[in-house]
Order: C-alpha cells, then sequence, then structure tokens
C-alpha cells in the first residue's frame, strides 16, 4: 500500500465501503477496485487486505458465499446487517477524521 | 482466457511445494493468483507459462505473506468461541448443566465426574484430535487450518481445568463452581464445534 502508514487504519473502512457499494466481492477483485478508483495511487497488498477480511468475518462484519467459478472455488465477501450498520459509523468516523486532518494540514479550507 | 484445470492444478501443485500445506488457505491463494494470472495473459497476450512466472515473480513476497500465521490468528478462535455463549443453545446448556449439577450432584455420577473431570477432558481431547487426524491426513490426506485451530480452544479449556482446579481440591464450594464453570465452558464448546464443522462440510473453505 503506498505510504501504509497514512492509509493502515483506514484499510477495513474501504473494504466495507466498496462492499457497501458492491454487493458482494472477491479479494482480488477488491485491490483492483481500489487501484481503479485511485488511478493506481493507492494498492492494497494481499499481506494487508486478506488478514483484515478474516478479522472482519470472524467479527461477524462480514459474511461469506463461497461459489465455484472457473474451475476453481472463489469466496465472497458481503457485508452483514451488522457490517451495513458499522459501515455507517465507521465512514462518519474517517469523514470526521478527514475533516480534523484538513483543520490541522490546511486550515484555510476547512 | 479463462484456466483450465490442469492450470488450477499446476497453481495448487506450485503452492504446495512451496509449504502452502493447508488446503483452505491454498483455496483462496489459488483464486488470487489465477485471476491476476488470466489478467496477465489477456492484457499482455502471452501464454499461461509466462503469464504464471512473471505473476509470480513480481508478486511472490505478497502471495506467500498470505499464508502467515501467527498466534494472533487464534484470538479470532477465541473471540467466536466466546460469542457462541450468548446463543440460545448454549444458554440452554448452561442452565442445564447448573440444575443438574446442584440436583444430583450427590450421586455417584457426578461424584465420578467432579474427581476425574481432568481426565474426561483429556480424552475428550485427544479423541477429538486423533479422530479429525484420521479423518483428514489419513482418510481425505488433506490438512485444513480451520479445522487444527478448532482444537487450540480446547487445548486451552483442558490446560486451565489443570492449573486451576489442583490449589481448591479440597474447597467444596470453589470446587463445586469451577466444576460447574468448566463442564459449561467445556459443554458450548462442543455445540461450537458442532457448529463449526456443520459450517465446515457446506462450504469446505473456511480461512479464519
Amino acid at each position: 500500500m503506498k505510504n501504509s502508514q497514512l492509509y493502515k487504519g483506514s484499510l477495513t473502512t474501504i473494504v466495507m465501503k466498496l462492499l457497501e457499494e458492491n454487493g458482494r466481492m472477491y479479494g482480488y477483485e477488491i485491490t483492483q477496485k481500489v487501484k481503479e478508483i485511485t488511478k493506481g495511487e493507492l494498492k492494497i497488498t494481499e499481506g494487508a487486505l486478506y488478514p483484515a477480511l478474516h478479522k472482519l468475518e470472524a467479527e461477524g462484519v462480514l459474511e461469506v458465499e463461497i461459489e465455484n467459478v472457473d474451475n476453481r472455488l472463489r469466496k465472497y465477501y458481503k457485508l452483514t446487517e451488522k457490517g451495513t450498520a458499522e459501515t455507517v459509523n465507521r465512514l462518519a468516523e474517517l469523514e470526521e477524521f478527514i475533516k480534523n486532518m484538513q483543520s490541522i494540514v490546511n486550515p484555510k479550507l476547512a | 482466457m479463462k484456466l483450465n484445470q490442469n492450470q488450477i492444478q499446476f497453481i495448487d501443485g506450485y503452492l504446495q511445494s512451496n509449504d502452502v500445506i493447508y488446503v483452505d488457505v491454498r483455496a483462496e491463494m489459488i483464486d488470487h493468483i489465477a485471476t491476476g494470472v488470466e489478467e496477465k495473459m489477456k492484457v499482455e497476450d502471452i501464454d499461461f507459462h509466462d503469464a504464471f512466472v512473471s505473476y509470480v515473480n513480481s508478486n511472490r513476497k505478497e502471495i506467500f505473506s498470505m499464508n502467515k500465521k501467527t498466534w494472533q490468528s487464534t484470538l479470532p478462535e477465541l473471540k467466536n468461541y466466546f460469542r457462541f455463549f450468548l446463543k440460545p443453545k448454549s444458554l440452554l446448556s448452561i442452565a442445564l448443566i447448573t440444575i443438574s449439577f446442584f440436583t444430583f450432584q450427590e450421586t455417584i455420577v457426578y461424584t465420578f465426574l467432579k474427581e476425574d473431570l481432568s481426565f474426561y477432558f483429556l480424552l475428550i481431547f485427544l479423541s477429538y484430535s486423533v479422530l479429525s487426524m484420521i479423518y483428514f491426513w489419513g482418510i481425505k490426506k488433506e490438512r485444513y487450518y480451520f479445522i487444527e485451530r478448532s482444537n487450540i480452544v480446547l487445548s486451552i479449556l483442558y490446560w486451565l481445568n489443570l492449573l486451576i482446579f489442583k490449589p481448591f481440591e479440597k474447597q467444596k464450594y470453589i470446587s463445586d463452581i469451577l466444576t460447574i464453570g468448566f463442564m459449561c465452558l467445556f459443554a458450548v464448546y462442543v455445540l461450537y464445534v458442532i457448529n463449526q464443522l456443520k459450517k465446515f462440510f457446506k462450504t469446505k473453505m473456511i480461512t479464519n
């Protein structure tokens, strides 16, 4: 992930936001979607993404659907009911964070 | 272009030869690599072999970081187990154990149970471990991270039981409470494992 320290704390929120918009997604699709949206500026690595997905699944934020696609198993992730509510909270927190950062970095624009 | 069964097996073999031993961990890695390779074949108009070599060379470190399992991986398992206590069937079994303990505590069955609780823990622990090893390692010839990890909770319970019981053996009330406590922990564990196994056999690919 580019400039990983800055993005690290927001990885799960990014994943949840994408799942909220797209319904269900698999790991590779998430990495490509983030790359596409940020025009290659942000690259989520496999080593960061999968542990985050597994953690969210264990917490009951995500649930999985497994399908046989093109001769292999594919694990799709989607938000649970709890996850959908949690996404709203996390996005609000992230927006607040961005606003605060804006106030510090560029007070004129805030 | 989509990969055929042989190409998927080639990726599987590559991961196995690089010590990715668990089927459930490998399954997600295979899909990730296969999708990356398919994209490379399409975009760069190259064959499977070249696309695979190129993809692995440029993503090797990241691919194998998916296989990293540390002690932290056991924390979600413990959390899931404790979360399972809130399920109605867990609460019901806790209530039944508590009621039956106070109703039948003077009977011979409970006297034996109280005296040798550690032994019964060990018996179940070994039976579950040996049976799952025979089935998965011996018959299916496959190892699943999900199955092997579920033993961790039981081994923690077993060692806790050994450590905590001894100092309170002679104190009736404390040892009664500990007996009920551990019987409940154990009963909920059995329900938890049955639930997880059901999930496992339904999907055959559970990684957390």
